[in-house]
């Protein structure tokens, strides 16, 4: 089972570190909007075209469409929202090898405020057929992720915090579109997206096992429609109850898409993620004002399973 | 080339006749600017419509797909008979541009996309840099004067300077009209060449319906340092005498035998070319 490390690293930091290697590896055109998230270096083929999203994802498009794959870095609250005509035209219906990068995503953007605050991306990103829609789980998996995205045969939305995050031992390497059984379990499931949530799912589930209750718990790290169906084949037969954990609005995001594609067998669920607009406040802060820390998740569980 | 200008005519009159109707105005506007780019300035090959090394086209304007596939279908690109499909069950040939149709590069048809993926496009050819001691191929990419009220075109221009895209070329379709009427009336903008030049393009004014004029015009500006801008005077509906310069002209729809015969006969005498154009043309 997967515990976190004392030292933590956020995805954002990972992917700056790691993206100049395999830009290189992949000959991918990297596209800023002026971010300061990435670092040009030799070998790599990089454009900052200033505070432009939407001149980005179009150049992005243009130049895949001459054969160049391409990613683009953004923070989350522009590439989506801002950019999201671009990219659902140029970028999705054509199923182009262009990533989009967002950074800051979820609350992360904390005291910058809710102009800079991205709950809304999972559910614009997942709208998109042909979207693949990836969070990493700590910086180990934003690598690897980073590198699958480069490779994958179509668009990819690839969302990172912005602060430091827990780091996972023991959390095998992710496959793109396939989750990851973290802790095996019958009596209900909890499906966690991204490093805070992750981990506060396994706290989650050590309060419940003390509290008579064996949970699983999934880390999906990819959560469009298809990675959806296979985090409902991922969840144990057995279990009665479902629970979605993740930083973003529950209208459409990972939750939602699980639900869907579980509603068949019928099972319970509890969607847990951010609702309504977040003032300007601590990353953690937020989080803890949106129940999102362990103490209350445990509490709104176990509400749940005893009186579903 | 003027045959083929009448020819391409034509063909949109008859697309308009079809079960849809069609953007008649905006598609006779820019008759003479694709005729001139697609039989004399670009490098294109309507045998391998995917040829590495072509000039490509970017319809920013997407609405003005009919003048497009016209185009395509005279240039020897898509069958000539495949014109009468448009907008039927089955067709590639559809309103706005689509990417099934040999020769259409995107998918365009929502305003003020077309600037952006055009610096894409010019800076991957950039990069593959051309036949050995050529010059690296270029885009062309052809907006509407009301697409410019799009806020995302000026973000793409200033992209352009900022990577001094030498190989682009934004050729503006200027016939003073959208949808609703007047530009000038719907959002009166500083005069649409200060603008580019502003951004720091290099500008050209040209009368867009000159094929000689629009022929120097566009060679220049594909040789001008930097991206360059070829704005265009035109009409609305050009050469449909009862519809010239007129709003009403934005989206035809031909559904009376009536109505196509009186457009047709507004057309002025026949001079169809015999043959499609086919062949290599451009920069060779």
């Amino acid at each position: 089972m997967a515990e976190t490390e004392p030292e933590r690293m956020s995805t954002r930091a990972a992917f700056a570190d790691a993206l100049p290697e395999l830009a290189a590896r992949h000959n991918v055109l990297v596209v800023d909007t002026d971010t300061g998230s990435v670092k040009p270096a030799p070998g790599m083929d990089y454009l900052n075209v200033g505070i432009a999203e939407n001149a980005a994802v179009g150049l992005a498009a243009g130049a895949e469409h001459c054969g160049r794959r391409a990613l683009v870095c953004t923070f989350a609250a522009f590439s989506v929202s801002r950019a999201f005509e671009f990219i659902k035209l140029d970028i999705a219906y054509p199923r182009r090898r262009v990533c989009v990068v967002g950074t800051h995503g979820g609350a992360s953007g904390g005291w910058l405020g809710p102009t800079h605050h991205a709950t809304e991306d999972l559910a614009l990103m997942n709208a998109l057929p042909n979207m693949r829609v990836v969070v990493p789980a700590d910086a180990r998996q934003a690598v690897s992720l980073l590198g699958q995205c480069l490779e994958y045969d179509g668009p990819t939305y690839l969302r990172l915090g912005r602060k430091d995050s827990p780091v996972f031992a023991g959390l095998p390497e992710p496959e793109l579109g396939v989750p990851q059984e973290v802790r095996p379990g019958r009596d209900l499931a909890l499906v966690a997206t991204g490093p805070e949530i992750l981990a506060t799912a396994l706290e989650v589930a050590r309060g419940l096992a003390a509290a008579g209750y064996d949970a699983q718990v999934i880390n999906a790290h990819t959560v469009d429609p298809e990675a959806a169906r296979a985090v409902g084949r991922a969840v144990d037969a057995d279990c009665r109850w479902l629970v979605t954990l993740e930083e973003a609005w529950t209208s459409g995001g990972m939750g939602a898409q699980v639900a869907s594609a579980l509603g068949a067998r019928g099972i319970r669920w509890l969607p847990l993620g951010v609702s309504g607009f977040l003032p300007p406040g601590s990353h953690g802060a937020l989080l803890e004002d949106s129940g999102l820390t362990a103490g209350a998740v445990l509490r709104r569980v176990l509400e749940f399973v005893d009186h579903p | 080339m003027a045959a083929f200008a009448r020819a391409v005519r034509e063909h949109i009159v008859d697309m308009c006749a079809g079960p849809e109707g069609g953007h008649l105005g905006g598609s006779m506007s820019a008759v003479e600017i694709l005729v001139a780019l697609f039989f004399r300035t670009m490098d294109i090959d309507p045998a391998d419509p995917e040829w590495k090394q072509r000039d490509i086209f970017v319809l920013s304007k997407g609405h003005a797909a009919m003048a497009l596939y016209a185009t395509l279908a005279e240039r020897g690109f898509i069958p000539r008979e495949e014109v009468a499909t448009f907008c039927r069950p089955g067709s590639r040939l559809a309103t706005h541009g689509n990417v099934a149709v040999p020769g259409v590069e995107f998918a365009t048809g929502s305003l003020g996309h077309g600037l952006a993926l055009a610096n894409g496009t010019a800076w991957a050819q950039r990069q593959a840099g051309g036949t050995p001691g050529g010059t690296p191929a270029r885009t062309f990419v052809l907006l509407g004067d009301g697409e410019l009220q799009e806020g995302t075109v000026w973000e793409a221009a200033q992209v352009a300077r900022a990577l001094n895209a030498d190989n682009l070329v934004a050729v503006v379709d200027v016939n003073d009209f959208q949808q609703t009427g007047a530009v000038r009336e719907v959002s009166d903008g500083a005069p649409v060449a200060d603008r580019w030049a502003g951004f720091g393009w290099h500008t050209v004014e040209v009368d867009g319906h000159d094929l000689a004029a629009l022929g120097e015009a566009l060679d220049g500006a594909a040789r001008a340092p930097g991206p360059a801008a070829v704005v265009c005077r035109t009409v609305k509906a050009r050469g449909v005498g009862v519809l010239e310069g007129r709003s009403a002209s934005h989206f035809v729809r031909l559904d009376t035998e009536r109505k196509l015969a009186r457009v047709r006969g507004s057309l002025g005498p026949a001079a169809v070319p015999a043959a499609t154009g086919g062949g290599r043309s451009g920069r060779g």
